[in-house]
């Protein structure tokens, strides 16, 4: 589920709804809370969490996105 | 079911923009400028579409003050990333190309998009050690939001949330407009235009990508199906070189484009450095070793060199702020969280790069002139249609309305249009789409036709591979046709997308089965070697009544 609302901070302005360029939140209205009809289609680019207006949206990282990461070792740089 | 359920308006302009893009904004901007009448078409909400939806941080440009003699420019831009695309248009268009990017970067500044950082041009990235650099860093994170305000103070209406779909013809063969669906009700739309300016982006997906089970998670967004291309040539535009993959590379499993914003250095797992440019981080010129050898971190997998990282060890940490400027500049919001969430430092910390798969880049494309004109009369094209790069849908954008403007003087009101049977046939099919009981999801047609582009027109391609592929596609297409199910209109907006996907594919078989000869990343297993007699050529395919011609130009 990438876009996770906070049910407690939200106040159902339907900015995030109106915003999204996949309309993953598609059929969602104004005045109602938000529901994230098609997580699978996010680009997880937060166009919605950059226009909530208090900061409601976060993000779960799909298994499939999370990055592999390495320290590499450093003696080995000059 | 009965056309009844959908509502349908009309609509009158001069001007219309299918899709509201960089190309599509700087048409209407233009063009409204010059007193058409102008409206936007655009699928998704213009402030946050396309590939420029949630920003960019480099604009190829040449700046006199900054760059000094233009010859010397070009001589060293002629040998990065753009030469090749460069060189295919013609010394005289990038001239052409260049002295407009100044005056579009001046002009975007004024406007609001801030094109300095702290206080000067900087450009950095893309560049070879202690040459010309021409990608100018700019804070593109909310461009499209002063684009259509500058659009809307013109007049210009922007039609959000509308899938544009069929361009309508004239008796003559000239354009007559356009129809579109509404992805979120059942409603159409018919747009009487004299002139149509396509500007839908890139083409996405047509190969399967690297991050599978997650739909969304590919470069560019879902939602570029190749609407602008397959409107074009239904209506009898060329396009060309579509049997002509290329590759891009970025950061492993979250695919995004915008590789050159990362400003370490490849290495692979002992520490040492991939390419020969660089041994630290050099933000103004970035490592360009993946843009010498797209295929590179691929080949040294494969070869057990691997894996590859991208490694900013050695920024300082005001360097490292910049940075994650810079990739907040390009939408990589979601990217930064995730490393957050997981403690990832990026002063210690390397991430992993990978080759992405193939792709269609903008040069497989619509085929239009240093005007943005198409062979279509009153039809034009830009940006990622055919030419690639924030500049480039800018730039081609910008000259699109200039054609555009003479056209609509000089053009007389057609009697009548092919509006009718259009509306008529594609209603029909909405409605079947919608009404069937069950059916396929959008998401299986989409994996079945990556499967088959993969495995008969991919990296292998042979005459026997392709004629059976095509053959299969064509039957699977059928199938699609007939099956697909759209539980609402957004799912029919992204049918409808998948469908074009299908139509581009078949094309791009029968170009590849035509193109007998191996360059690039179109490698004929039948056909070893680059047939020089095409050096310099271009392949196009247009419709001529049920036919597709090709021809090399
Ligand atoms: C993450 C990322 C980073 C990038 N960084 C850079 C960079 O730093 N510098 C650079 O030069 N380039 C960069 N690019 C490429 C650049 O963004 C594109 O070349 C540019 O946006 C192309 O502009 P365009 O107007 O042709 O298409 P887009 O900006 O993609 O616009 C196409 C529009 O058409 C709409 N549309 C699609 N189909 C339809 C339809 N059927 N009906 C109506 N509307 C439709 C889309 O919703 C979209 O709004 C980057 C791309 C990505 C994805
Ligand atoms: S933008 Fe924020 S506050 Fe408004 S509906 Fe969406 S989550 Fe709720």
């Amino acid at each position: 589920m990438p876009p996770v609302i906070n049910k407690e901070k939200c106040i159902h302005c339907g900015q995030c709804v109106d915003i999204c360029p996949m309309d993953v939140f598609y059929g969602s209205k104004k005045g109602e809370f938000p529901i994230v009809r098609y997580p699978e289609e996010c680009w997880h680019a937060e166009a919605c969490a950059l226009q909530c207006p208090v900061d409601a949206i976060d993000f779960r990282i799909p298994l499939t996105l999370i990055v592999p990461v390495k320290k590499l070792p450093h003696d080995a740089m000059s | 079911m009965s056309q009844s359920q959908f509502t349908i308006s009309r609509y009158d302009t001069d001007f219309l923009c299918i899709g509201g893009g960089i190309a599509g904004l700087m048409a209407a901007i233009n063009a409204a400028d010059s007193g058409l009448k102008c409206i936007i078409v655009e699928k998704a909400n213009i402030k946050r579409s396309g590939s420029a939806g949630l920003g960019n941080d480099h604009f190829i440009c040449y700046i006199p003050e900054v760059h000094g003699e233009y010859e010397t420019f070009i001589e060293d831009v002629l040998r990065l990333q753009n030469g090749d695309r460069l060189r295919q248009m013609g010394p005289e268009w990038a001239r052409k190309f260049f002295f407009k990017t100044n005056e579009i970067v001046k002009m975007w500044d004024a406007w609001g998009i801030p094109m300095k950082h702290e206080g000067s041009y900087y450009f950095a990235g893309h560049s070879l050690p202690g040459r010309t650099r021409a990608f100018l860093k700019y804070n593109g994170r909310d461009q499209k939001s002063v684009l259509t305000s500058q659009a809307k103070k013109r007049g210009v209406e922007i039609h959000n949330r509308r899938m544009g779909y069929e361009l309508l013809l004239n008796d003559d063969g000239s354009v007559a407009g356009a129809v579109a669906v509404d992805t979120r009700e059942r409603a159409l739309y018919v747009y009487h235009a004299k002139a149509v300016l396509l500007g839908t982006g890139l083409v996405n997906n047509l190969w399967p990508f690297c991050s599978r089970g997650s739909v969304g998670a590919t470069p560019d967004m879902l939602n570029l199906t190749a609407d602008g291309r397959m409107m074009a040539f239904r209506a009898g535009a060329e396009l060309c070189n579509l049997e002509m993959p290329s590759l891009h590379s970025g950061i492993k499993y979250f695919s995004r484009n915008g590789q050159a914003t990362w400003e370490g250095v490849l290495r692979d797992p002992s520490g040492k450095p991939l390419g020969p440019f660089l041994d630290a981080p050099n933000p103004l010129y970035g490592d360009i070793t993946m843009e010498v050898r797209k295929e590179f971190i691929e080949e040294s997998n494969k070869e057990g060199r691997g894996p590859i990282f991208m490694d900013m060890t050695g920024l300082t940490e005001k360097q490292m702020e910049t940075m994650h400027h810079w990739l907040r500049q390009e939408g990589n919001y979601t990217l930064l969280r995730h490393f957050r969430q997981e403690g990832v430092d990026l002063m210690d910390t390397a991430v992993e790069f990978a080759t992405y798969p193939l792709l269609m880049p903008p040069s497989s494309g619509i085929v239009f002139n240093d005007r943005s004109e198409t062979c279509v009369p009153g039809l034009y094209a830009g940006g990622d249609e055919g030419y690639g790069g924030i500049a480039g849908a800018a730039v081609t954008g910008w000259w699109a309305a200039d054609a555009a403007a003479e056209y609509v003087r000089n053009k007389k009101t057609c009697a009548d249009t092919d509006a009718d049977a259009v509306v008529g046939r594609v209603v029909q099919r909405f409605n079947a789409m919608l009404d069937r009981e069950s059916g396929a999801h959008w998401t299986e047609a989409l994996q079945a036709l990556q499967n088959i582009t993969w495995d008969y027109c991919g990296e292998v391609r042979s005459a026997a591979g392709m004629e059976h592929g095509l053959s299969h596609l064509r039957r699977v297409h059928e199938h699609a046709l007939a099956t697909l199910k759209a539980e609402n209109p957004h799912e029919l907006s992204m049918c409808l997308g998948i469908l074009n996907l299908y139509e581009l594919a078949e094309l791009m078989f029968e170009m590849a089965l035509e193109r007998r000869e191996s360059r690039g990343y179109h490698k004929r297993a039948d056909f070893r070697l680059p047939d020089l007699r095409l050096n310099g050529k271009k392949h196009y395919i247009r419709k001529d009544g049920n036919h597709n011609l090709m021809s090399w130009r």
